[in-house]
């Protein structure tokens, strides 16, 4: 075989990568058709099924299995809509962030140095131990806005899932449930938390 | 809202400052290039700006380089040399882009295997993305010392222009400059065995002992062996040409 041949074969190659990478919507497309070696393995490894099941919070995993076995079978969504998988993939990881951020404040929380009936202890002076108490309730607080958000987060995944299943036997068109995941999308940041969660749901 | 509040809010919104250039994540950031390397997706996003830095390293010193080769009295490849300085720079890119991606290229499948075999059960995904931010992170090290070099190079150059007897030695640091990606790729081997360090402590669930160091020491050999002879290869073409 000819250098001509083989250069062909390779570019042909790499064309098949670029389409595949477009149709994934990833980026770097106009480098994969030169370099299709090095974005072959993040193309196959993104690809993977059921990204959002790759959660080890049991309670997560369950929600977002619940909803995309729900998406599956539901309503078709619009085109421009966003991969479903991927979206409960990346609200799964929103909460086990959620999730893990909390584990490490009872963690804290559960120190002995920090029972709320040793607090007064030590011999520190009332200033010292008046913050330390209020250092601890604001712990407290923020512990228990955590725990709100995650709930209210799986509560908003449980609601869309049986929305979805709503609409698929009233034949209501994906529009709405399309709308539904991308709000609770944009509810997830990239580090994985989730902002407005705990709010009650309107109407 | 009251105040309180206000901070409550704040302290729960943990949401991440601006995302890091590439060069900060590789340098400063490494936690957060360790969790983007960690996850498939995101990995997917962070590969083609680790190319782009490897590419741009390379390119920054192809300029360098197939600028100064037009100036040595007793360059090699001559052919590059005594080319228009636009076709030496190019000639320097290709060759260079040809023996290390190419090296990068031919080696990722072995690397894998090697991976396996070393203990560390991962994905092909995460060996290749491991060893673009090493050389990523070798590229940025290239970027460092080209300074260094370019006033080298210049300041004997200035002194061959003046005096003949400095020509040869002009034309020896010249030729040197072709080692400098490879000292640069040092950094490479270095950020490796971090990575696959890491790595080894996140799967020890089958009790095997993962042999990193191994993994590295082999990887190393390989692109040592590879790479030069790649780039030479390249460059002697190109020279002929």
């Amino acid at each position: 075989m000819r250098p001509i041949e083989l250069l062909v074969i390779y570019l042909l190659i790499g064309g098949g990568v670029t389409a595949a990478m477009a149709r994934a919507d990833l980026p770097g497309k106009g480098l994969a058709l030169l370099l299709w070696p090095l974005f072959l393995p993040t193309l196959l490894g993104s690809a993977g099924p059921e990204p959002a099941l790759r959660t080890s919070d049991p309670r997560i995993a369950a929600a977002a299995r619940e909803l995309l076995a729900a998406l599956r079978d539901g309503p078709a969504l619009p085109a421009p809509a966003p991969d479903p998988s991927a979206t409960v993939a990346g609200v799964a990881r929103g909460l086990e962030a959620i999730a893990s951020r909390l584990s490490e404040i009872d963690a804290v929380l559960a120190r002995p140095e920090h029972d709320p009936r040793d607090v007064g202890g030590g011999g520190a002076t009332a200033s010292v131990q008046a913050a330390r108490e209020e250092n601890l309730a604001r712990l407290r607080a923020l512990r228990d806005a955590s725990a709100a958000r995650l709930e209210g987060g799986l509560a908003r995944m449980e609601e869309l899932a049986t929305r979805v299943h709503l609409a698929r036997f009233t034949g209501d068109p994906g529009d709405a449930v399309a709308r539904q995941l991308a709000q609770l999308a944009a509810a997830v940041d990239c580090a994985g938390e989730v902002s407005g969660l705990a709010e009650p749901a309107a109407g | 809202m009251t105040a309180a509040t206000t901070e409550l809010t704040e302290l729960t919104n943990f949401a991440p400052p601006d995302r890091p250039g590439v060069i900060d994540l590789l340098l400063r950031h490494r936690a957060i290039a360790d969790d983007d390397c960690a996850d498939a997706e995101r990995a997917a996003r962070l590969l083609p700006r680790l190319v782009l830095t490897t590419v741009g390293g390379v390119g920054a010193f192809s300029l360098v380089q197939g600028l100064l080769l037009t100036t040595a009295a007793h360059a090699w490849p001559a052919g590059l040399a005594e080319a228009h300085p636009l076709l030496a720079v190019g000639g320097v890119f290709a060759a260079f882009e040809f023996g290390l991606m190419g090296t990068q290229i031919a080696a990722l499948p072995t690397f894998y295997f090697h991976a396996l075999l070393a203990g560390l059960r991962t994905h092909a995904w995460r060996i290749t993305v491991e060893s673009l931010r090493a050389r990523a992170t070798a590229s940025v090290v290239l970027l460092g010392l080209l300074p260094i070099y370019l006033a080298l190079a210049l300041g004997f150059g200035l002194l061959a222009a003046g005096d003949s007897r400095w020509a040869e030695l002009h034309s020896a640091v010249v030729l040197c400059g072709y080692a400098l990606p490879l000292v640069a790729g040092l950094a490479a081997p270095l950020s490796l065995l971090r990575a696959f360090r890491r790595m080894a402590g996140e799967r020890e669930e089958d009790g095997r002992r993962p042999m990193p160091t191994l993994l590295v020491m082999a990887w190393s050999a390989l692109f040592t062996v590879m790479a030069p002879l790649g780039i030479a290869r390249m460059l002697g073409l190109l020279g002929a040409l």
